[in-house]
C-alpha cells in the first residue's frame, strides 16, 4: 500500500497494516522531521547533574515483539531516501543515511532480507510511478547509465566475507582470520611474490586494489547480502571485504554490529568517514549499557598471560636478531661524528642502551 | 646463509627507518592490507600526533618495557594472599609508576608503538602476537583515559575457591562512555527494542535527552502471551528465590511441583531460566534427589545449558529434535547466559517460558560496589532502582522469547512472589503489563495451572481473521484527512 505520512509517501508491503504499526512509522517520521526542523540551531543542553549532552537528536521506542517493527522502520527509511533522492540533488543538501547497528551477524542477515524484500517493492512502485517524470540534469551526469535507486549493504568482518579458498575458518575468532589474511595480502608479500610465484596471494585483495586505482567503481544499486557479496566478488574478481568495507561510506543504508560503529579499534577505519547526516538506529537495545560498557573492558586470565609470554618472546628475538646490527652502525657513526668534532644532538638515553652489542 | 644475512640486513634497514618516522613523528600512510587493528582509543580521546616519546623509540628498549609491565600484571594477578582486589584505574596507574617505575604518559604509546613495530618487523602471523596487543590495549587505555574506570582481580571463580584461577579486568563502569561520540557527531539516534522498560533510566545512563520515548502497544483481538505470577505453592508456602527462602525444601517442592505440572499439561517445548548457574545445577541436584526429574522425564525430554559452548549446542539441538518429533523437551537455561542472549525459541519451541526468581546480578563484588558508586554520583540513580532495573529487563526478555508473530503464543510463567509487587510489575514492557489482567497475580499452583491449561485450549483454537483489526490504505487516508481537519 501507499500510505501518506505528513509530505512524505510511504510504500508499504503489505495491503494492510496493523495500527501499532502505523502508529510507529508515524512517530518516527515526526522524530526525524523535527531533527530537520531544527537543524540550524543546535544547541548543548545540558541535565541537571551538569552534563554535557551531544548534539544528536535521541529517541526511545519500545515496540513489542512479532509486530513487525523490522518492515515498518524499513518501509519509513526506504521511502524516505527515495524521495530525497528524487526531489533534492546532493549538492543541495546532504541527503541522508541509514546506519543500523544489531547485536549479531545472524540479526544483521534478518535485517538484510527484510530490507531487500521492502527494497524490491518500493523500487517497482517508484519506477512505476514515476514513468516518464523529468530527470534532474545533475543526477544524470553523476549517474548516466544507472536508473535512480539505493545501496544497501551488510558488513563484518573479514571471517564472514572472505572467500579466498585457502583460508581456513576453524575458530570463532575474527583475529586467525585477519592473521591468515594477512600472510597473503601484505604489501611486502604481494612485493616479494612478483619475484617468487610459489608465495600464495590473494588475487581477490588484487582485484580490489585494481578497481580502487580507477576510483569509479561503485556497488550496484540494490540490498547486498552476505551472500551475495560473496557471489558478485567471485564472479568478478574483488574481495568482498575490502569492497564492503568502502561501500560502507558511499552506501545508502548499511547494516553491521555495534562494535563497528562503537568499538575505536574497528570503527576508526570503518565508521569514521560517516557524515553526520546519518540516522543511527540501535536495534535490540536492551542491553546497551552493558554491551557499550564491554566495548571499553580488558580481560586477562591465565591463557592470556601465557599468550602475552610467548608474544614478548617472540617480539624479543625478532628485535634482537636486527637491532644488534644497528646498535654497533649507530655507535660507529657517533663515533665517527665526534671524532669529525660535529656536535650532533644526540638523545642522551641512546647511550645507555647501546652498551649491549651482540 | 646468504639470503639470512641479506634479510637480517633488510629486516635492519626498516628499523632505522622505522626510528627515523617516530623522531619525525610522521608515518606514511598503511596499506589498507597492512592495517593493523586501532588504537582502543575513542577519537575524541586521541591525541592531536602520535610523537614516540625518546625512551620507547628502540625497539628493544620497548621490548623491555613490555617486559616490565608484564612481570608487574603478572605479579599484581598471582598474589599468594588469593584476595579479591579493586582500584580506581587513577590509583592503578600510580601503582604502576610506583612499582614498575613507568610513567603514565609513556603508557599511552603502547599500542601504536606495538603496531608501527609488527609493520617493521614485518610480522605476518599477528595471531602469535595477540596475547602481547591485549597487553599493550591495556597499557594504552590505562595511560589515555581513567575517568571512571575501574581495575579488579579475582583470584578465583566463585564456585571453586580453592583453584588458583586469577582474571584481572579492565572495566569501563560509565555507560555513557562508548556512546559520546556517536552522540556528539550524528544528526539522529534511534534506540529500540520489544523490551525497554523505564525508559528514563536509560536515559540517565546513557547521557541522552531523547526528544521522543514511545512505547507502543500490541494490538490483537486475543492475548497471545499469557504472563502470570506464581506466589505460593500447593502448601501455601511463599516462592521465592531470595538468599534466605531459595532453599527451604518446601520451596524446592513447591518449584520442582510447577515443572511437574506444565511438563503434563504444556505441548512441545518449554524453557525454564534461573537466576545464575549454582543456583541451577542446586535446583536440579535437590530435585532430582526428590525424584521429581525422573517424573518429568516421562513427559519430556530434559536438557539444560552448560558453561561448555559445546555441550550447549548439543543440548539446543536434542531440545528441537524433541520438539519436532513428538512430546517436546524442557530446557534450563541461565537469565544472563548465552542462550538467553541469543537463541529464538519460536513457535512451538517456546511454548511456556518460566523465570525462577528475579535475576538479581551479584552485589557483593569490588566491581559492582564501583558501579553502583559511580551511578549514584554521576547519575543520580539510586543502588536499589538500578538493580530491580537490571534484573528486571533480562526477565522481560527471556520471557518474551517465544513470541515471533502475531499466529505464536506462549505462557510466561514468573515464579516469584515478589512479582506481585508494583514496582517489579511496572517494569515489565507496557504490552507484557498489558495482558497481564489482575486475576494472573498472586496465585497458588493449581490456579496458576488452571489458568494456563484454559489458556492453551482456547489459543490452539483458530481465530476468526474478520476480527483482527488491520487497516487498509482507505483507512489510513481517512485517519491522515482527520488528524489535518482536527
Amino acid at each position: 500500500m501507499k500510505i501518506q505520512i505528513g509530505s512524505l509517501p510511504v510504500y508499504f508491503p503489505y495491503d494492510r497494516i496493523y495500527p501499532e504499526q502505523y502508529e510507529y512509522m508515524v512517530e518516527l517520521y515526526r522524530v526525524i522531521h523535527t531533527n530537520d526542523q531544527s537543524k540550524s540551531n543546535k544547541e548543548k543542553r545540558k541535565t541537571s547533574s551538569g552534563m554535557k549532552h551531544g548534539t544528536a537528536m535521541t529517541a526511545m521506542f519500545e515496540m513489542p515483539r512479532a509486530t513487525g517493527h523490522l518492515t515498518c522502520m524499513l518501509s519509513l527509511i526506504c521511502s524516505l531516501l527515495f524521495h530525497e533522492r528524487e526531489t533534492t540533488t546532493r549538492m543541495s543538501g546532504n541527503w541522508s543515511k541509514l546506519v543500523f547497528c544489531t547485536n549479531s551477524v545472524i540479526q544483521m542477515e534478518k535485517v538484510m532480507e527484510e530490507c531487500k524484500f521492502v527494497y524490491q517493492y518500493i523500487k517497482k512502485h517508484v519506477v512505476v510511478a514515476n514513468e516518464g517524470a523529468m530527470v534532474d540534469d545533475d543526477l544524470t551526469l553523476e549517474y548516466p547509465d544507472l536508473e535512480a535507486g539505493l545501496t544497501a549493504v551488510g558488513f563484518s568482518s573479514k571471517k564472514n566475507l572472505c572467500i579466498h579458498p585457502s583460508i581456513v575458518i576453524d575458530s570463532p575468532e575474527d583475529s586467525r582470520v585477519d592473521a591468515q589474511c594477512r600472510s597473503i595480502t601484505a604489501s611486502w608479500i604481494r612485493e616479494a611474490a612478483r619475484s617468487d610465484p610459489t608465495l600464495t596471494t590473494c588475487s581477490y585483495y588484487d582485484g580490489w586494489e585494481q578497481q580502487e586505482k580507477t576510483n569509479q567503481f561503485k556497488l550496484p544499486f540494490g540490498v547486498h547480502t552476505i551472500h551475495d557479496l560473496h557471489a558478485m566478488g567471485r564472479k568478478e574478481g574483488w574481495c568482498p571485504y575490502f569492497t564492503t568495507k568502502k561501500a560502507v561510506q558511499y552506501a545508502d543504508i548499511v547494516v553491521y554490529c555495534y562494535s563497528n560503529l562503537l568499538d575505536p579499534k574497528i570503527s576508526s577505519t570503518v565508521s569514521d568517514h560517516l557524515s553526520k547526516e546519518c540516522i543511527v538506529v540501535f536495534d535490540d537495545a536492551y542491553k546497551i549499557d552493558t554491551v557499550s560498557s564491554e566495548l571499553f573492558s580488558v580481560h586477562v586470565d591465565e591463557p592470556v598471560l601465557r599468550q602475552i609470554k610467548q608474544g614478548i618472546r617472540l617480539l624479543e628475538n625478532r628485535v634482537q636478531r636486527y637491532f644488534s646490527i644497528i646498535v654497533i652502525s649507530y655507535v660507529t657513526i657517533v663515533r665517527t661524528l665526534f671524532v669529525l668534532g660535529e656536535g650532533m644532538h644526540i638523545e642522551p638515553l641512546f647511550f645507555s642502551c647501546s652498551c649491549t652489542i651482540v | 646463509m646468504h639470503n639470512s644475512v641479506k634479510d637480517n640486513e633488510m629486516g635492519t634497514r626498516r628499523l632505522q627507518e622505522e626510528y627515523q618516522r617516530l623522531v619525525s613523528g610522521l608515518s606514511p600512510p598503511v596499506e589498507p592490507s597492512d592495517e593493523l587493528p586501532a588504537l582502543p582509543i575513542r577519537t575524541i580521546d586521541l591525541l592531536p600526533s602520535y610523537v614516540v616519546p625518546g625512551n620507547i623509540r628502540q625497539p628493544e628498549h620497548f621490548v623491555v618495557l613490555l617486559k616490565r609491565f608484564f612481570g608487574f600484571i603478572h605479579g599484581y594477578m598471582t598474589d599468594p594472599d588469593m584476595k579479591h582486589k579493586g582500584e580506581t584505574a587513577d590509583n592503578f596507574v600510580e601503582l604502576i609508576q610506583r612499582e614498575a617505575l613507568i610513567e603514565e604518559n609513556i603508557l599511552k604509546y603502547f599500542t601504536h608503538r606495538l603496531n608501527s613495530l609488527l609493520n617493521a618487523l614485518q610480522i605476518r602471523n599477528t595471531y602469535e602476537y595477540r596475547g602481547v596487543r591485549i597487553l599493550s590495549d591495556l597499557a594504552t587505555m590505562l595511560g589515555s583515559q581513567r575517568q571512571g574506570f575501574y581495575v579488579t582481580v579475582d583470584p578465583y571463580d566463585d564456585r571453586t575457591p580453592t583453584s588458583f584461577d586469577p582474571v584481572l579486568q579492565l572495566t569501563c563502569l560509565d555507560p555513557a562512555f562508548a556512546l559520546v561520540p556517536s552522540t556528539q557527531k550524528f544528526k539522529m539516534i534511534v534506540f529500540q527494542s520489544s523490551v525497554l522498560p523505564a525508559m528514563s533510566m536509560y536515559a540517565k545512563l546513557l547521557s541522552i535527552n531523547p526528544i521522543a520515548s514511545r512505547s507502543f502497544p500490541f494490538t490483537y483481538p486475543r492475548n497471545c502471551l499469557c504472563p502470570v505470577v506464581l506466589s505460593r505453592g500447593s502448601d501455601q508456602v511463599a516462592v521465592s528465590t531470595q538468599r534466605k527462602a531459595r532453599l527451604d525444601p518446601s520451596v524446592v517442592r513447591n518449584y520442582g511441583a510447577l515443572l511437574v505440572e506444565l511438563s503434563k499439561y504444556t505441548p512441545d517445548g518449554i524453557v525454564a531460566f534461573f537466576p545464575s548457574f549454582h543456583y541451577m545445577e542446586e535446583m536440579l541436584a535437590r530435585w532430582n534427589d526428590m525424584g521429581l526429574i525422573t517424573t518429568i522425564q516421562r513427559f519430556k525430554l530434559v536438557v539444560a545449558e552448560t558453561t561448555s559452548p559445546t555441550e550447549t549446542a548439543l543440548a539446543l539441538q536434542n531440545y528441537r529434535r524433541a520438539c519436532d518429533s513428538g512430546r517436546g523437551a524442557l530446557m534450563f537455561s541461565i537469565a544472563r547466559g548465552s542462550v538467553a542472549d541469543s537463541v529464538d525459541f519460536d513457535g512451538k519451541y517456546g511454548r511456556a517460558v518460566v523465570m525462577f526468581g528475579i535475576p538479581f546480578s551479584e552485589v557483593d563484588t569490588k566491581l559492582m560496589k564501583a558501579k553502583l558508586d559511580l551511578f549514584e554520583r554521576k547519575y543520580n540513580v539510586s543502588a536499589e532502582d538500578y538493580l530491580t532495573f537490571d534484573a528486571l529487563r533480562h526477565t522481560s526478555h527471556c520471557i518474551t522469547k517465544g513470541l515471533h508473530n502475531k499466529r505464536d503464543y506462549g505462557l510466561a510463567i514468573l515464579a516469584d512472589r515478589r512479582y506481585n509487587k508494583e514496582d517489579k510489575r511496572r517494569l515489565l514492557p507496557r504490552w507484557v503489563q498489558d495482558q497481564t489482567p489482575e486475576n494472573h497475580l498472586n496465585l497458588s499452583t493449581e490456579a496458576l495451572m488452571q489458568i494456563c491449561r484454559r489458556f492453551l485450549k482456547e489459543i490452539a483454537q483458530p481465530i476468526d481473521m474478520s476480527d483482527v483489526q488491520l487497516l487498509t490504505e482507505q483507512d489510513i487516508n481517512l485517519l491522515s484527512k482527520k488528524i489535518h481537519t482536527e
